[in-house]
């Protein structure tokens, strides 16, 4: 219940109920319901590209009927009456013709939503094995011992640095102090600030972001806390998305929290939920090296830091 | 902010920046839309924060042909310098023809025919293009990405160059040459994160420097009269929709959805359109074309309305709607419409319809109503206090803008 006791949802639930009801009882003739309902879809967006095959399946559905009932009107004396005469000699071969166009896009607009159908089962197969937005793990507090090494690294890319996930924006202020072009990203509503003011810290997941970055647009990438949730297939996205993103000369800064301190009662509820184990230091290490990376192993104890560069300066 | 010697030369203000504007149409005459949106920021950059503001733009006024009625050659506007350029060419008469076929598949066009429907488009002004090669600003804001001028401009320009691209989920966003000017852009400014989503997978922004801004509100400045008077329907209560009577624009679609409402609900009950027409729509006893009003009348009109309505699918922000908040009306807008959609579900302040008898049923539910009506004009409201209250906002572009300057210009093109 909102405030003032209205709750809007329920207002949304009980007008969605009586549109249906209204459907259901032919309280609009369906005809005329369909004329008004294609005005709705003439001008609704529908993605050229990318959008929605739903959107694209609603205009489609809107423009398969082909209407017999040429339209009459003139500017010139006399016009309408002529074209109103020659619509009465041929409305019965105009009806015939539309009549089998109408079918057939039927038919083909039919297959098209079976289509469509059939996609979206796959859709929500594959939801089930890859979640787009693995949990983000908290690993340490914002003057952590890392923050010092991993700005030493970063201080030797030249360009943007995305840092996932940002968190409340404190590294990414700390880079952008040393004069670093840095902006961060996480998908944790609650700890990323509405409207920051100076600071460039967007709400997504360190996938969804990186799907949408150009190709060499980074000069380094920071990634803590976002590795170890991570469905093994997300693992290798994310090992390509790096190759694609990353400059010649880029910089990969992982800071992981080691598998060993993730047991017992020290194991994070996302994890749990995940049901996904991540992988130890030296196995990042192994994988980033065999991509082409030179890789440099910082032990903190419970956490550790990995700086991989590519290119001239990998070490 | 500025350290070269350009300061000195022009040094209107002590501390603060030069920023120059790029828009198709610039004025008082230009109501509502992208170019609007950039005389609202450009003013208010120099009536509330001091800075230099000037603007390259064409000679026109109407959208649909680009004729040029204006005087070319350098004005004020509200403390703005207005730099007008005449058009080779206005919208083409061939344009509707090119543009229905980019419609099928526009991602897999040529350059070259982006090129050629951008041309098509209009207005083509090659001089103000060439302008901007000697704009002294030091940084330079398009708005929108859709023109001529954004287009060829965006590579020209030595300066930071800010994107405004106040784009819709149209076919165009996908053509190939856009690519290109989003890439060249510097930095990005979104009206909301709905357009921001939008834009990002299909041209691979994410890495740009970007902010999501919006519009700020003015205060309601009506004059107290009875909306229903100005609008010669004294006595009647009415629905209101601001924004250009066009069918793009979904007038058409709200036009028959009334038409087709009242036979099922007879009664006193009215539609107002105001703003300028496009494209005039039929008689009917019960719907008054305002057609353009004074800042006044538009707000009595507004504040007098049972419910306002936002029929457009098209909106990369519609500052009507919160303007309706800011006169605690409550909204209905369309529900494919992102951004106006963002508005009332982070608001609270309005419904959604999705075809005719979502429009009935939710229209019946409003109008039946009052107290649901004033609970959603207060949330409204609160909202864009919260969020667009112009001091607020004007300062966040500051900063913005202050934050490209001083990365600088990273590259005419990208990648």
């Amino acid at each position: 219940m909102g405030v003032d006791g209205f709750d809007l949802d329920q207002v949304r639930r009980e007008i969605a109920a009586e549109v249906l009801a209204r459907r259901t009882s032919g309280s609009v003739d369906a005809v005329e319901e369909r004329r008004l309902q294609r005005l709705f879809e003439q001008y609704s967006p529908h993605a050229g590209g990318v959008g929605a095959l739903s959107d694209a399946l609603r205009s489609v559905d809107a423009t398969i009927f082909i209407d017999p009932d040429v339209p009459v009107a003139s500017s010139q004396p006399a016009g309408a009456a002529i074209k109103k005469t020659v619509r009465k000699a041929n409305y019965w071969y105009m009806r015939w013709v539309t009549t089998q166009v109408t079918k057939a896009l039927s038919n083909i607009a039919g297959v098209l939503h079976q289509v469509g159908s059939e996609l979206d089962r796959i859709n929500r197969r594959l939801d089930l094995v890859s979640n787009d937005t693995p949990a983000v793990i908290q690993l340490a507090d914002a003057d952590a011992w890392w923050h010092n090494r991993a700005s030493e690294a970063v201080a030797r890319a030249k360009g943007r640095v995305l840092v996932a996930a940002c968190g409340d924006g404190s590294f990414v202020a700390t880079l952008t102090a040393l004069g670093h072009d840095a902006y961060g990203t996480d998908p944790r509503a609650e700890v990323v600030p509405t409207h920051g003011d100076s600071l460039d810290l967007r709400r997504e997941g360190v996938i969804e972001h990186l799907d949408a970055v150009a190709d060499a647009m980074l000069a380094g990438v920071v990634l803590t806390g976002v590795t170890e949730a991570m469905l093994p297939a997300q693992r290798t996205w994310l090992l390509r998305a790096l190759d694609r993103v990353l400059a010649a000369d880029g910089i990969v800064v992982l800071h992981l929290l080691k598998p060993e301190f993730l047991s017992g009662e020290a194991r994070p509820v996302a994890l749990e939920l995940a049901g996904v184990e991540p992988l130890r230091p030296s196995t990042w290490v192994s994988v980033l090296h065999d991509r082409g990376f030179g890789v440099n192993l910082v032990d903190g104890g419970p956490d550790a830091l990995i700086i991989a560069s590519r290119g001239p300066r990998a070490n | 902010m500025r350290s070269s010697l350009l300061r000195a030369a022009h040094a209107p203000t002590e501390l603060g920046m030069k920023i120059a504007f790029v828009t198709p149409r610039y004025g008082e005459e230009v109501m509502g839309g992208a170019e609007g949106a950039a005389r609202s920021l450009a003013e208010h950059l120099v009536a509330d924060l001091g800075h230099e503001v000037e603007i390259y733009t064409t000679c026109a006024i109407d959208h649909l042909t680009w004729a040029d009625v204006l005087s070319p050659g350098v004005s004020q506007l509200h403390g703005v310098t207005v730099r007008r350029f005449t058009s080779a060419a206005g919208r083409d008469p061939k344009f509707s023809d090119l543009d229905a076929r980019i419609r099928v598949a526009p991602s897999s066009r040529s350059i070259e025919d982006s090129v050629a429907w951008v041309a098509a488009n209009g207005p083509v002004s090659e001089s103000l293009v060439e302008a901007l090669g000697d704009c002294d600003a030091d940084v330079v804001a398009f708005y929108p990405y859709l023109f001529y001028m954004s287009v060829h401009g965006i590579t020209r320009v030595r300066q930071p160059a800010v994107l405004h691209p106040a784009a819709h989920d149209e076919p165009s966003l996908y053509l190939p040459i856009f690519q290109r000017v989003f890439d060249s852009a510097d930095a990005i400014c979104f009206h909301t994160e709905a357009e921001r989503s939008l834009v990002e997978p299909v041209l691979h922004t994410a890495a740009t420097d970007q902010i999501v801004l919006g519009l700020g509100t003015g205060q309601a400045s009506g004059s107290g009269r009875d909306g229903a008077a100005i609008l010669g329907i004294a006595g009647r209560p009415y629905l209101v929709s601001v924004g250009r009577v066009d069918e793009q624009k979904g007038s058409t679609m709200l036009y028959e959805y009334f038409v087709e409402y009242k036979k099922r609900h007879p009664g006193p009950l009215a539609l107002a359109l105001v703003g300028p027409v496009s494209r005039p729509l039929p008689e009917h006893p019960d719907v008054v074309a305002a057609g353009i009003v004074n800042e006044a009348d538009k707000w009595d009109i507004v504040a007098g309305a049972e419910v306002a309505i936002s029929p457009s699918a098209m909106e990369s922000f519609s500052l009507v709607v919160l303007e309706a908040w800011v006169a605690r009306r409550a909204v209905m807008v369309n529900a494919v419409c992102g951004p106006t959609m963002e508005h009332i579900k982070a608001s609270g302040g309005g419904l959604s319809f999705e075809g005719y008898l979502s429009f009935e049923v939710t229209l019946e539910r409003l109008l039946g109503d009052a107290a649901l009506r004033e609970h959603m004009g207060e949330q409204g409201a609160r909202y864009v206090a919260s969020r667009y209250d112009w001091p607020v906002l004007i300062r966040r572009y500051e900063a913005f803008l202050e934050s490209v300057v001083a990365r600088g210009r990273r590259s005419e093109v990208k990648r």
